[in-house]
């Protein structure tokens, strides 16, 4: 009902009573990954991100992808507080989602002024109710009543004495009375209805992630949100930090025989072998951080799914979309669940912005027509460096002939069609955090010395300028 | 990793759409890594009113590397190679951290125009002959002719 295809996003907040969380949610992401924060940690510079995130940043440059201050992953350190401010928002997104929908339902609904049938039932849709159900019934029961003791809002999934809406709400789908529930094809054990089945997938896999991160807490653990424990019997808990090293250092058969230590596969060239690594150490080490630690076995499946995509075994770059593309990539079938999505994605960009497929041609032509155009088709298949405009740009600049009628002040023409589309829609709740946009030419050597003239802020050019079109 | 962050990046993308970029979505259905983008000519400049489209060939380490981005509608610019489409900016090399996403890589890409680019470094020597030569009349002029020809009315 909400956004076209529900990947929990922090524009789920939008247009509700509560939009004002989009902006917390967002600074709950992780600036590499853009998701919530799994183990976050502190750099020196002070900025934070996911452990596995940040140490494979690391491991690529050495640098804080914030700052850009040089840091070492062992200087990382947890930072525990943030991990339990996550918690604590995931634990009360759902139903505090629900209830900002249901507000802004019942708003829209006392706007349009039809209220039908007074019906007592669940008043949240049904996908914020799957979305709350967690594994084990009765531990999710128990949370909501801590949760409620505490203060939030009242249980969801129950009746809900809708007295607080101040109108009737009108649920958008039928529901069948006797429980024609269907459960979660991956096997999460949750029931929901058909249609909350397709949404509930994307989160499926997330939520128990973090369910079973949370089950294992810090010391300073409210046991909010502890979940039971199904699967503890796999648990080997690595103990100690893998130390990082130089490989510079070490020969191709010692290298090997490490990765054979660790009992990751040793097969390739010296390359491959460090890039397998490196990924290793970041894995271990990031589950070293983490207050839940997964078992060495699913390390390993972890690394195998790198390895399909990006190590050993990953196609050529031609092939690269069908490997991130196959169903066992990510181990649950993560992309195959979501070939879906992509559907409705690349759909839902056509609605949105005109068709695609005439852009895809209107490039095509770009070419065609600077053939027709006859002045530069040989400069764009002349060879060399040297680019097309060589040669005329010579005379455009010094004598301004041919291009002097382009200068005519086009401003009475309407703008690109797409260029309309762009009003912003919402405040800047989501915007994304700007970064510091570095926008210098990749050169070495001579600082950048830069021409602001496309701009001409100052710089009275009358030939130009004269309708006023540049003045700054 | 790549491939959800991508989804991440194009739903935020629709949720909350750039006013540098016009479209951004994959180039063809179920390849999430190659992508095509229309960027706006920044307004008040010599590319004002051109519609550019670009590709993006995003690396499965994404975000630890940086897209690949080249212009493919011709573009006259410094630091831009008006054949290859190729793009010299630090940020698609040295200087990426995968703190950027598409979206402010493409901006940063519209504030590489509007910011008239490098002459030192140049991918384009004309422009930047010009530009060197204290010639920017002459300069926005072949800007201005290059973005008519290629660039507009799309
Ligand atoms: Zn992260
Ligand atoms: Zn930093
Ligand atoms: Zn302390």
């Amino acid at each position: 009902m909400d956004g076209a295809f529900d990947i929990p996003d922090s524009t789920d907040w939008l247009n509700t009573p509560l939009n004002l969380l989009s902006t917390l949610e967002n600074a709950l992401h992780c600036q590499i990954c853009k998701e919530f924060y799994d183990t976050p940690m502190t750099t020196s510079c002070c900025h934070t991100f996911c452990s596995k995130c940040i140490r494979t940043s690391l491991s690529t440059d050495g640098k804080c992808p914030a700052c850009r201050t040089a840091d070492q992953a062992s200087k990382l350190r947890n930072n525990w507080a943030l991990q339990e401010v996550v918690l604590a928002f995931l634990a009360a997104r759902p139903a505090a989602l629900g209830v900002a929908r249901k507000e802004r339902d019942a708003l829209e609904e006392a706007k349009r002024g039809t209220k039908s049938g007074k019906r007592k039932r669940a008043v949240l849709d049904s996908d914020d109710v799957a979305q709350m159900e967690v594994e084990g019934r009765s531990t999710r029961r128990k949370s909501q009543r801590i949760a409620a003791s505490h203060g939030s809002q009242p249980e969801a999934i129950d009746e809900v004495d809708d007295s607080d809406a101040g109108s009737t709400f009108e649920p958008e789908h039928e529901e069948p009375i006797d429980d024609g529930l269907v459960e979660c094809p991956l096997g999460c054990g949750k029931r929901m209805k058909i249609e909350a089945v397709e949404p509930h997938l994307d989160r499926c896999e997330d939520e128990r992630k973090q369910a079973s991160r949370s089950q294992s807490r810090t010391p300073l653990s409210n046991g909010l949100h502890r979940l039971p424990n199904t699967n503890n019997s796999s648990t080997t808990k690595p103990q100690d930090r893998i130390s990082e090293f130089n490989y510079s250092l070490l020969n191709e058969t010692k290298l090997r025989k490490k990765l054979e230590e660790a009992s990751i596969p040793a097969w390739g060239p010296k390359q491959l072998l460090i890039k397998r690594h490196t990924e290793w150490v970041n894995l271990w080490n990031a589950n070293c951080d983490s207050s839940r630690p997964r078992s060495k076995r699913e390390l390993l499946q972890e690394l195998d799914t790198w390895e399909r995509t990006q190590g050993g075994r990953a196609p050529g770059v031609n092939g690269l979309a069908s490997s991130v593309m196959r169903k066992d990539f990510d181990g649950v079938g993560w992309a195959n669940k979501n070939r879906g999505d992509f559907a409705k994605l690349i759909d839902q960009a056509k609605r949105k912005h005109g068709s695609p497929g005439t852009e895809g041609e209107g490039t095509g032509k770009n070419v065609d027509e600077a053939g027709q155009d006859g002045t530069t088709v040989k400069s764009l298949e002349g060879a060399g460096d040297i680019p097309p405009p060589s040669g005329q740009s010579a005379r455009a600049g010094e004598e301004n002939v041919e291009a002097t009628d382009l200068f005519a002040p086009r401003r009475d023409e309407s703008m690109t069609p797409s260029g309309e589309q762009h009003h912003d829609p919402h405040n800047n709740h989501t915007r994304r955090p700007s970064l510091p946009i570095d926008v210098t030419p990749a050169v070495a050597g001579s600082p950048p010395r830069k021409v602001p003239m496309f701009r001409l802020p100052e710089v009275p050019v009358r030939d130009v300028d004269a309708d006023g079109h540049g003045g700054h | 990793m790549a491939a959800k962050r991508l989804i991440k990046e194009l739903d935020a993308y629709h949720s909350d759409p750039s006013p540098a970029v016009a479209i951004l979505q994959p180039a063809d259905d179920g390849d999430l890594l190659h992508l095509t983008a229309v960027l706006l000519g920044p307004q008040e400049t010599a590319y004002e009113g051109g519609t550019f489209t670009l590709t993006l060939a995003v690396p499965p380490n994404y975000p630890a590397a940086p897209p690949d981005i080249r212009f493919r509608t011709p573009c006259c610019h410094p630091n831009v190679n008006f054949k290859t489409g190729e793009i010299c900016l630090d940020l698609l090399k040295g200087s990426w951290t995968p703190a950027y996403g598409l979206i402010s890589t493409l901006e940063a890409v519209q504030q590489l125009l509007s910011a008239g680019g490098n002459p030192d470094s140049p991918y384009n020597l004309d422009v930047a002959r010009l530009m060197r030569e204290g010639d920017l009349v002459g300069a926005e002029a072949l800007v201005r002719f290059y973005t008519r020809l290629y660039a507009w009315g799309r």
